[in-house]
């Protein structure tokens, strides 16, 4: 079996030009977008929405464990303002619900 | 290009400053430290789904978002690049769109530079050098410093939990399988605060969580994302 799949690679380097456009475009919308107020507010939005999709994903497949785990990660990120701080308390919850379980 | 000794040029403002560098790159080491259970959890999932270490190291140096990674697992990746797998990538990826507007006034003028600061821009450094730039330092340097420390430790970590995440008993057991979505749900809830985000968060994780019952986990994210969007659009359109 090759290491890099013809497919795979191309797979790969899609998700590699559609990551890199929203980065290289932003500073391109700033000039051209301010006549778009819509296509600035769906971006935005999008943005937000894009990582509750995320966690919706994450949780369905989940189930209580990943649920648990992103509940005590968004509320230890509101109490310390720190992402990383939630990220650990969320795998601490779920480090507990498996000793638990 | 060479200049010949002696000659002084003057202060390039587009120059991206080494001690800058090298101050972005520490003060994102404690950040790519902690990241690497991130990227270990990153690298078994994707070794799951039948990818080599290889392939998952050339994915991590070529996108550097955990986030958009994450979303390409949930498509079919042995089917090859599709429309549908770019557009993930690009609507999971939409809040480097306004980061990167913001950036635009401070780019200056060289493509060469603003290519390098922009293709190494992820949500821990570009707030780091935002906070710089309200503090008065030039941030350029600082931005792409704590890019290159991000993606050494993000290749290195994805790439070792790929090889080695088999062989590694009781990840499940340190809660390392739930680095990732736990990431997530903290970046979510920092970003949820900000005025008028509810809407789109409400919007894009109800409609992802019942895409999931119809479709794989990769077209939902898309299909949630879009919603959002959509529903912050319309209401500013209602508003206007």
């Amino acid at each position: 079996m090759p290491e890099i799949d013809a497919a795979t690679l191309g797979a790969i380097l899609a998700v590699a030009a559609g990551t890199a456009a929203t980065r290289l475009l932003g500073p391109f919308l700033a000039a051209r977008l301010g006549r778009f107020p819509a296509a600035v507010r769906f971006f935005d939005a999008a943005g937000s929405a894009a990582l509750a999709a995320l966690v919706a994903v994450a949780v369905f497949a989940g189930g209580g464990r990943a649920a648990a785990a992103c509940a005590v990660a968004a509320l230890a990120m509101l109490a310390t303002g720190r992402t990383v701080a939630g990220m650990a308390a969320g795998m601490a919850a779920a480090a507990l619900w498996t000793a638990a379980g | 290009m060479s200049r010949a000794p002696g000659f002084d040029p003057a202060p390039d403002p587009a120059a991206i400053p080494l001690r800058g560098l090298r101050a972005g790159a520490v003060a994102m080491l404690p950040v790519a430290v902690l990241m690497i259970p991130y990227g270990l959890a990153f690298g078994v999932f994707a070794a799951e789904r039948g990818l080599s270490p290889l392939e998952v190291g050339l994915m991590s140096a070529l996108v550097l978002s955990g986030a958009a990674q994450y979303a390409a697992l949930g498509f079919d990746l042995e089917a090859g690049a599709s429309f549908a797998l770019a557009a993930a990538a690009f609507a999971v990826g939409a809040r480097h769109l306004i980061y990167g507007a913001a950036l635009a006034p401070r780019l200056g003028a060289r493509p060469g530079a603003r290519l390098w600061v922009l293709a190494l821009m992820t949500d821990p450094n570009f707030a780091d050098a935002e906070a710089a730039f309200r503090r008065g330092e030039t941030g350029l340097g600082r931005l792409l410093g704590g890019g290159l420390a991000l993606w050494l430790f993000w290749v290195a970590g994805t790439a070792a939990g790929a090889a080695f995440g088999a062989a590694m008993e009781g990840l499940e057991r340190i809660g390392a399988d739930a680095a990732m979505p736990a990431f997530f749900a903290a970046a979510l809830a920092g970003d949820a605060r900000r005025r008028g985000a509810l809407l789109p968060v409400a919007a894009g994780g109800g409609a992802a969580f019942l895409l999931c019952l119809l479709v794989p986990p990769g077209p939902a994210i898309l299909g949630g994302a879009v919603a959002g969007g959509l529903a912050g659009a319309v209401r500013g359109a209602l508003r206007a």
